[in-house]
């Protein structure tokens, strides 16, 4: 196969060398017509298909484990679908009267239902179109394959596949593969989570990935830079090899060394938090060395069917704070909207949701929500070091706001008699231009700020994050951020409080050091870059990165930004450079391979 | 419970309120479904926006009632009436 290198989301670092296992046996689209006689055969063979599945999709419910409960609700209605009378029935019918094979009637009827409830007002209803694509798939695979159609289990190259839905994670085997490619998919995917985990390099949103990778043909994961390498020759493989090597290795440093304190040359300390999306990720905490949790967003418990319960947060919330004290564990409280959205936004109907009633403002709008949860932190507070994080904050009255809503609270749960604790520090996150330009008069009211990279940028530079058109704008580097960044860290220290990095730009080489330069007094990431990081931060003498950001600072030319900080970091780390995710500019700093 | 069901001439017929918090979604959906499913009486649910087969989940959801729509379920078959009596028990389940 010709040589070829598609392009992908970097979602889990490091290098897979292996073949191509599909996930789903290529279904072949069989469209044939077939005699009368042939009817009840293809109508029995839909029929062991429906049965088959449901035993499948049974078993697999049955080892959901306790922490992956929603897997279970998708994976129960998947196995609702594959026995529906509409689609199963409706599927019968078609054989019969069109007189053509099960897989035929089976994608059409799947095709019509899929249409139908894409077009339903009620976004949780449009999702269902998924579920049902996903059980006509199955359906379909069986069908084409037969009985001995057994999931990719227990195969052991680099997974291929459209999409992994929950029913597919829980029944592979992710312990033996070496890689997972997907073409749909994201960085907050459960798929990419899970992936980090288990430390196996995973892209998604690969472009062109099922039309390029074919079963049990070679191919080469760079999870680091972000591309496949389809049918790579001796030389590559050698190169890649060598590089996956020393990879591993140098992970297993860092993983070693973990716990150490980020202590830069000349003594001074930052710390390195993880950013959190859920509870599951608990587990590996303590191995990954993170300095308590800079961000932990709570929007997960509200992505179900119903909104959550006080008491459903406190026990999260509870959990997390327990587990991780005495370490510091700041919640960001609800921030819905942009990407992710609750059904009483998705009712707005707004044009641009990014720009529209989300964080902050969506939380003062509908307050009974903001209070539940508030009142489920400060419960929480009592066992742990908890703080509060606002998001999308524009101005002075919605911090003002938040602290009379908090001080009632206080004065609600003392006269309840619930313990909690009264005072939490209430931080700021800077990611609007009005929240960067007015940071010293937040500064006063507030008792940290965090900086949120992803957003800060895409406002400042006025691009919206899903369009492809003005992507080569996302510049972390253009003196407008890097201004911004020194601003609001010499705001925080004039009025004494700290400032912290959350965005995936933290762990970016290029832009740490020259937030060390800046002195930010801590960076929060995936927990999967954090050994990494604080190995990289040891390497780094504050003076040197100081020396860096003022060259930087005085540069107006992003690409002598780069070039500066290339040489230097170069000079500084040698290969190990690497072995770093490096998002910053990522298109730009692609062809420095 | 048993008065409430009358006799129509395509059925027997009960009216029941959804009363569901947040919509009827998948899991409520299944499980109507799936309760349907265990009588051999032919069950329709009936709503303003049209009537559809009670056994089958897609059909359920994509009837799409609002929180507080009054359904009209309509059995007709030997154990209709055990039918109609079983799906109101979910229906006052899922309630509380």
């Amino acid at each position: 196969m010709a040589r070829a290198v598609l392009f992908g989301t970097p979602v889990s670092p490091g290098i897979a060398i292996g073949r191509a296992c599909l996930a789903h046996a290529s279904v072949q689209d069989e469209e044939r017509y077939i005699s009368e006689e042939e009817v009840a055969g293809e109508q029995d063979a839909l029929r062991a298909a429906a049965e088959h599945v449901c035993t499948v999709l049974a078993t697999t419910l049955e080892n959901v484990p306790d922490d992956l409960a929603e897997y279970g609700d998708v994976i129960a209605a998947q196995m609702e679908i594959a026995r529906d009378p509409k689609l199963i029935k409706g599927a019968l019918a078609r054989i019969a009267h069109k007189h053509i094979c099960a897989a035929w009637a089976l994608k059409l009827t799947v095709d019509e239902l899929c249409a139908l409830f894409r077009d339903m007002e009620e976004p949780y209803l449009r999702d269902r179109a998924q579920d049902i694509r996903a059980v006509g798939l199955r359906l379909r695979e069986y069908l084409c394959v037969g009985p001995e159609y057994k999931n990719a289990a227990d195969k052991n190259g680099v997974l291929v596949a459209e999409d992994l839905s929950p029913a597919d994670v829980m029944e592979l085997n992710l312990n033996h593969v070496q890689g997972i490619l997907t073409a749909e998919g994201g960085p907050t995917s459960h798929t990419a989570i899970l992936s980090r985990g288990l430390r196996i390099p995973c892209l998604s949103d690969v472009t062109g990935l099922m039309a390029g990778a074919h079963e049990n043909e070679p191919l080469i994961v760079d999870g680091l830079n972000g591309y496949v390498l389809l049918g790579p020759n001796e030389e590559d493989m050698a190169r890649y090899s060598a590089q996956r090597r020393e990879y591993n290795h140098w992970e297993s440093v860092t993983r070693k060394t973990a716990q150490w304190p980020a202590e830069m040359c000349d003594g001074v300390r930052v710390l390195v938090q993880a950013n959190l999306e859920s509870a599951v990720e608990l587990s590996s905490f303590t191995e990954n060395g993170a300095d308590g949790v800079g961000l932990y967003r709570t929007e997960f418990a509200y992505f179900k069917k119903r909104l959550p319960r006080e008491e459903d947060l406190l026990a999260e919330y509870h959990t997390v704070a327990q587990t991780l004290a005495p370490r510091p564990v700041i919640f960001r409280t609800l921030d819905v909207g942009a990407d992710k959205m609750l059904r009483a936004q998705a009712a707005l109907n707004e044009p641009n949701p990014a720009l529209g009633l989300r964080g902050i403002r969506f939380c003062l709008r509908h307050q009974g929500m903001f209070r539940t949860q508030l009142r489920a932190l400060m419960r929480a507070g009592v066992n742990g070091n908890v703080s509060v994080m606002l998001p999308m904050l524009t101005n002075l009255q919605e911090l003002r706001q938040t602290r009379r809503i908090l001080l009632e609270l206080h004065q609600e749960l003392a006269a309840q008699n619930l313990p909690h604790a009264a005072h939490l520090p209430l931080g700021v996150m800077i990611e609007t231009p009005a929240a960067a330009l007015i940071c010293d008069a937040l500064a006063r009211e507030c008792d940290f700020f965090s900086i949120g990279t992803n957003d800060l940028v895409h406002y400042l530079m006025a691009i919206d994050r899903n369009n492809r058109h003005v992507a080569y704008l996302n510049e972390p580097l253009h003196p407008a951020v890097v201004r911004t960044l020194k601003h609001v860290i010499d705001a925080a220290h004039q009025e004494g409080i700290s400032v912290s990095v959350c965005g995936e730009l933290a762990s970016d080489p290029f832009v740490l050091a020259l937030l060390l330069g800046m002195g930010v007094d801590a960076v929060s990431a995936s927990l999967r870059f954090v050994p990494g990081m604080k190995h990289l931060i040891r390497q780094f003498s504050s003076r040197e990165c100081m020396e860096l950001a003022d060259r930087v600072l005085l540069n107006t030319d992003v690409n002598a930004s780069k070039r500066l900080l290339r040489e230097k970091l170069h000079q500084l780390l040698g290969r190990e450079l690497a072995f770093h995710t490096v998002n910053c500019g990522s298109h730009p700093l692609r062809d420095a391979q | 419970m048993d008065e409430a069901i009358e006799q129509t001439p395509r059925g027997l017929a009960l009216r029941v309120n959804m009363g569901l918090r947040n919509g009827l979604h998948a899991r409520p959906a299944a499980r109507l479904a799936r309760e349907a499913q265990r009588y051999a009486a032919d069950i329709l649910l009936i709503s303003e926006s049209g009537e559809v087969d009670a056994k089958s989940m897609l059909d359920i959801l994509s009837l799409a009632p609002n929180m507080d729509a009054e359904l009209l379920l309509l059995a007709k078959g030997t154990d209709a009436r055990e039918a109609l009596q079983g799906l109101a028990r979910i229906f006052t389940d899922m309630q509380e």
